[in-house]
C-alpha cells in the first residue's frame, strides 16, 4: 500500500514538474519571440500598403445569434475599420429575437437575387440581403436556418468573395488596423501561410463608444480580471512560443484569418464539435503537411480583438466546459498525428502537451484531489509536506502570473496607469485559489457531458458592451 | 548558524528540494514585479517630462514651419540633451510629414542647418539598427542633402536584411533608377508586402525609369513578379513581347501577373491567346481567364464562353456567366444557354442580373 502511494506521489511529482518545466520553456520562448517581433516591427509603415487597390481582398464573416441587443453597434464597428479592399457578411444564424429586423432597418438592407455556392455543407440560407446605401456596399447579410457556429461561419465562407477571409465573434471590437496586420504576414513570407490569428483582449470595463474602444481599464469584476491574466499567460507566454515553434494548434475563434482556397480544400468548419477553431486550425495543417505543401502559420502579438469575458460564474462554467469538450473532440479526431513523426512538432510535440497538459491535466488534478480526500480518511497524509507542496504550486502559479504582467508591459502596455498593475498583481495572487478550482471543476463537468454525448455550445449570456 | 546547519541536515532532503523551489519561484515573482514597476515607473516619467517638452517643441516646430524662425529653436536645442534633441527631431518627422510643398522645403532647410541632421547622421552611422532604421526615416522624410550618397554608399555593403530593405525603400524615393538598379543587381527576394510597399510608392511618384521587362527576366520569380506589376501600373507597352513570352512559364503566379498586366495594356490578341491556354491550367488559372474576359468584353469570345458553360464547376460557371453577360453588352438576351444543371445556371443569372448586388 504504501509503495503503491510513493508511486503515486512520484508519478505526479514528475507530471507536476513537467509541467512546470514547459511553461518555463514557452515563456522564455515567448519573450524572445515578443522582443523581436516588437523591435521588427516598430518602424512598418502601413501607410505604403492601406490605400493600395492591390491590397488583397478579405471578407470579415461574423456569424449571429440572438445579439439584437447589439447588432446595430457591432456592424458598425465591423464598417469602420481601415482596409480598402474588405467586405462583411453577417450571417444570421436563425436568431429567435430580432437581430434581422434590427440589422434590416439600421442598414436599409433589401433581399438580392445572390446566387450561394455551396461548397461547404450549411442549413438553408433563407436569403442574402445588401444595402440601398452606397455607404454599406461592403455589407452583406446572410439569413440562414439556425445551425450553429460552424453552420453559420461554412454559409458565409460559401457566400464570400475574397481571397482570406477572416472569422470573428459578431461582438467582438477590433482594432480599427487589425485586417492590415493580419493580412501581413500573409504577404511577407515564402511559404504560403494558410491563417493568421492574433491576440485576443478582455473589453470588460472599458469605454467603448461607436464600435471603438475609447479608455482601456481593467475589469472591475474580478472573474473578468483574472481572465485578463488568463489571456495573457495563453497569448504572451503560450501561443507565441507555440507560433515560433511552429507548434501553434490553435487560433481563437473570436478573431482569425484564414486562406480561403485552403480551408474549402481542408472542408471548412466541422459541425461534430464545439472547438471548431481548433479542429479547424489543425485539418489545415494536417491537408499540408499529408500533401507535402510547405506552409506556414502567422500569429500577431498585437491585441486586435477585444471581447466580453464572463463575469458570471455559471457562464464561465459553461464557457470552459465547452472549451473542454472541444479540446478533447479535436485531439480524439485526431488522434492519428499523436508521437507520428510524419506531423513534425505538431504530432510529436504539440499534440502530445495538448493531449498531457491541456486535456488531462484538469483530469489528473481533481484525481489528486479525491485521492487526497482518501488518503486522509485513513490518516494517511503527511500534512507538512502536503501544505509545502500547495504553496510550492501556488509560488509557480504566481511567478507565471507576475511574468504574463510584465511581459505585457514590456510590449504593448495596454493599462496606462500604475493603479491598473496593482490591481493585477492582487488578481494575481488570488488566482489560483480562487479562480482555478472553478476552471478545474468546469473542465471535469465538460470531460462527464462529453461522455455522456452532449454536443451543445450552451448559452453565452452576455451583458453587452453598453454595460 | 551552527544551529541552523544541523537543523537542515535532519530536514528530510524532499523537504528541501521543495522549500528551495518555493523560495527560487517567489524571488523570481519579485524580480519580475520590480522590473515591471521600475519599467512602469520609468515610462511614467518619461511621459511626464515629454508632455513637459511636447509644448515647447511643437511652438518651436510651428515657428519654423509657418513664420521660417529657426534661430529660436537652434538656440533652444544647444544647451540640450541628445535624447531632448531626439524628441525634437521626433515631433520634426511627424508634423512635417502632414504638410507639402513650401512649408516641406522650410522643414527641409531647417534640419540641413541645424544639429538635428548631424544626429541623424550619427544615428545612421551607428551599430543600432533600431537608431540605424529610424535614422533612414528621417533622412528620408525631412530631405537630408547628402542622404543619397550615404545610403547608396551603405546600400552596396549592407548585409541585414531589416537596414537592407529600409535603404532599398529610401533610395527609391531619393533616386529610382539605382534602386531598381541595385535590386536587378542584387537579385533581391521581394515578398508581396515588400513588393506592394515598391508599388505604392512609385504610384505615388511619378517615376518613369523603370527598367524594361526584359531585364528581370532570368532575376528571381519575386523581382520578374514586380517587373510585371510596374509593367501594368506603369503601362508600358514596349514590354508587351516580354509578357506574352512568360505566358509560355509553369509558374502560375507569374502567369496570373503576366495575364493581368497584358489585360492592363489592353493587348488585342490577348482573347485567342486565352482560349488557346485555357485548357491548360487549373482552376484558380481558368478563373483569371474568365475574369480576363469580362474586362476584355469582346462578342467575338462568345462562342468559347458558352462551350466552358459545361464545365459544371459553380465558379468557374458564375465567372463564364459574367463573362457572357459582359461581352454581350450587359444581357443574356438573344443567346441560347445550354440546358443542364439549369437550376445553378438560372441563380446565377438572376444574380449576375441582379445589379444591386
Amino acid at each position: 500500500m504504501e509503495l503503491v502511494a510513493y508511486i503515486i506521489i512520484a508519478l505526479i511529482l514528475f507530471y507536476c514538474a513537467s509541467i512546470m518545466l514547459s511553461y518555463f520553456v514557452l515563456g522564455l520562448i515567448s519573450f524572445v519571440a515578443l522582443r523581436k517581433y516588437v523591435h521588427r516591427n516598430k518602424n512598418v509603415d502601413y501607410n505604403d500598403i492601406l490605400p493600395s487597390d492591390i491590397a488583397p481582398s478579405v471578407s470579415l464573416i461574423a456569424p449571429a445569434y440572438n445579439e439584437g441587443m447589439n447588432i446595430v453597434e457591432n456592424i458598425r464597428s465591423l464598417l469602420s475599420l481601415h482596409y480598402s479592399n474588405y467586405e462583411v457578411i453577417i450571417v444570421n444564424d436563425g436568431s429567435k429575437d430580432n437581430t434581422l429586423e434590427k440589422s434590416i432597418e439600421a442598414y436599409d438592407l433589401e433581399k438580392v437575387d445572390f446566387a450561394v455556392n455551396p461548397e461547404l455543407p450549411s442549413q438553408e440560407i433563407r436569403g442574402v440581403y445588401k444595402s440601398k446605401l452606397p455607404a454599406f456596399r461592403n455589407l452583406l447579410l446572410v439569413d440562414k436556418v439556425n445551425g450553429g457556429k460552424a453552420d453559420a461561419l461554412n454559409a458565409g465562407i460559401n457566400v464570400s468573395r475574397s481571397r482570406y477571409v477572416a472569422c470573428i465573434d459578431v461582438d467582438c471590437i477590433l482594432e480599427q488596423d487589425s485586417i492590415l496586420k493580419m493580412v501581413k504576414p500573409f504577404l511577407e513570407n515564402k511559404e504560403r501561410v494558410i491563417a493568421t490569428g492574433g491576440v485576443i483582449r478582455i473589453v470588460n470595463s472599458c469605454v467603448v463608444h461607436q464600435g471603438s474602444i475609447k479608455q482601456v481599464n481593467v475589469p472591475k469584476s474580478f472573474f473578468a480580471r483574472t481572465q485578463v491574466l488568463e489571456y495573457f499567460r495563453a497569448f504572451l507566454l503560450g501561443r507565441i512560443a507555440w507560433n515560433h515553434m511552429d507548434g501553434l494548434l490553435l487560433i481563437s475563434g473570436a478573431f482569425g484569418m484564414f486562406d480561403k482556397e485552403i480551408l474549402v480544400l481542408s472542408g471548412g468548419y466541422d459541425h461534430r464539435t464545439v472547438g471548431e477553431d481548433m479542429e479547424l486550425l489543425v485539418r489545415m495543417r494536417r491537408y499540408m503537411l499529408e500533401r507535402g505543401i510547405p506552409y506556414k502559420v502567422g500569429f500577431i502579438p498585437d491585441p486586435l480583438c477585444w471581447t466580453e469575458a464572463p463575469e458570471d460564474i455559471n457562464v464561465l462554467s459553461r464557457q470552459r466546459n465547452r472549451w473542454t469538450r472541444g479540446t478533447i473532440e479535436t485531439l480524439r479526431m485526431h488522434r492519428r498525428m499523436f508521437l507520428n513523426p510524419k506531423y513534425k512538432v505538431l504530432g510529436m510535440v504539440s499534440y502530445p502537451y495538448w493531449l498531457l497538459y491541456e486535456m488531462l491535466a484538469p483530469v489528473i488534478e481533481f484525481t489528486g484531489w479525491i485521492y487526497l480526500l482518501a488518503m486522509a480518511v485513513f490518516g494517511l497524509v503527511n500534512w507538512p509536506f502536503f501544505m509545502l507542496l500547495v504553496v510550492f504550486v501556488y509560488s509557480f502559479a504566481v511567478m507565471f502570473n507576475f511574468a504574463a504582467i510584465q511581459a505585457e508591459e514590456y510590449t504593448f502596455n495596454q493599462y496606462k496607469r500604475l493603479k491598473d498593475i496593482w490591481k493585477l498583481v492582487g488578481t494575481a495572487l488570488l488566482e489560483p485559489i480562487l479562480f482555478h478550482p472553478i476552471v478545474v471543476v468546469a473542465a471535469i463537468r465538460g470531460n462527464i457531458d462529453l461522455v455522456r454525448g452532449k454536443k451543445k455550445w450552451g448559452e453565452m449570456t452576455r451583458k453587452g458592451l453598453g454595460a | 548558524m551552527n544551529k541552523f546547519v544541523t537543523y537542515l541536515e535532519n530536514v528530510p532532503a524532499e523537504y528541501l528540494w521543495v522549500s528551495g523551489a518555493i523560495v527560487l519561484f517567489f524571488l523570481l515573482a519579485i524580480i519580475s514585479l520590480c522590473i515591471t514597476l521600475f519599467y512602469r515607473g520609468y515610462k511614467l516619467r518619461r511621459a511626464a517630462k515629454k508632455k513637459h517638452l511636447l509644448e515647447a517643441v511643437d511652438r518651436l516646430v510651428q515657428e519654423v514651419i509657418f513664420e521660417g524662425e529657426q534661430e529660436e529653436a537652434k538656440r533652444w536645442m544647444k544647451g540640450k540633451s541628445q535624447e531632448d534633441v531626439q524628441f525634437f527631431l521626433n515631433r520634426l518627422l511627424l508634423i512635417g510629414r502632414q504638410f507639402s510643398g513650401e512649408y516641406t522645403t522650410q522643414i527641409s532647410d531647417f534640419y540641413n542647418g541645424s544639429e538635428l541632421a548631424k544626429l541623424s547622421l550619427k544615428n545612421f552611422r551607428s551599430a543600432n539598427r533600431r537608431k540605424v532604421v529610424r535614422a533612414i526615416h528621417e533622412m528620408t522624410d525631412l530631405g537630408y542633402q547628402g542622404a543619397e550618397q550615404e545610403i547608396e554608399a551603405r546600400l552596396q555593403k549592407e548585409k541585414n536584411p531589416e537596414i537592407q530593405s529600409e535603404l532599398g525603400r529610401a533610395m527609391l524615393q531619393f533616386n529610382p533608377a539605382k534602386a531598381f538598379e541595385w535590386l536587378l543587381k542584387q537579385d533581391v527576394w521581394l515578398s508581396e508586402w515588400q513588393q506592394l510597399s515598391v508599388l505604392g510608392r512609385v504610384g505615388r511618384g511619378s517615376y518613369t525609369e523603370i527598367p524594361p521587362l526584359e531585364a528581370w527576366v532570368g532575376k528571381n520569380e519575386s523581382l520578374l513578379i514586380l517587373g510585371c506589376r510596374l509593367s501594368a501600373s506603369q503601362n508600358r507597352y514596349e514590354d508587351l513581347q516580354t509578357l506574352l513570352k512568360l505566358l509560355g512559364r509553369d509558374s502560375e503566379k507569374l502567369k496570373t501577373e503576366a495575364i493581368l498586366a497584358l489585360l492592363k495594356l489592353e493587348y488585342e490578341g490577348l482573347g485567342s491567346i486565352l482560349q488557346a491556354i485555357y485548357p491548360r491550367e487549373n482552376k484558380n488559372g481558368k478563373i483569371l481567364i474568365l475574369q480576363s474576359f469580362q474586362k476584355i468584353r469582346d462578342a467575338l469570345n462568345l462562342p468559347f464562353l458558352l462551350d466552358v458553360l459545361s464545365d459544371g464547376e459553380f465558379e468557374i460557371t458564375m465567372e463564364a456567366m459574367r463573362a457572357i453577360y459582359k461581352s454581350n453588352r450587359g444581357s443574356f438576351e438573344g443567346l441560347s444557354l445550354p440546358e443542364f444543371a439549369q437550376t445553378d445556371l438560372l441563380a446565377i443569372r438572376k444574380h449576375i442580373e441582379d445589379k444591386r448586388i
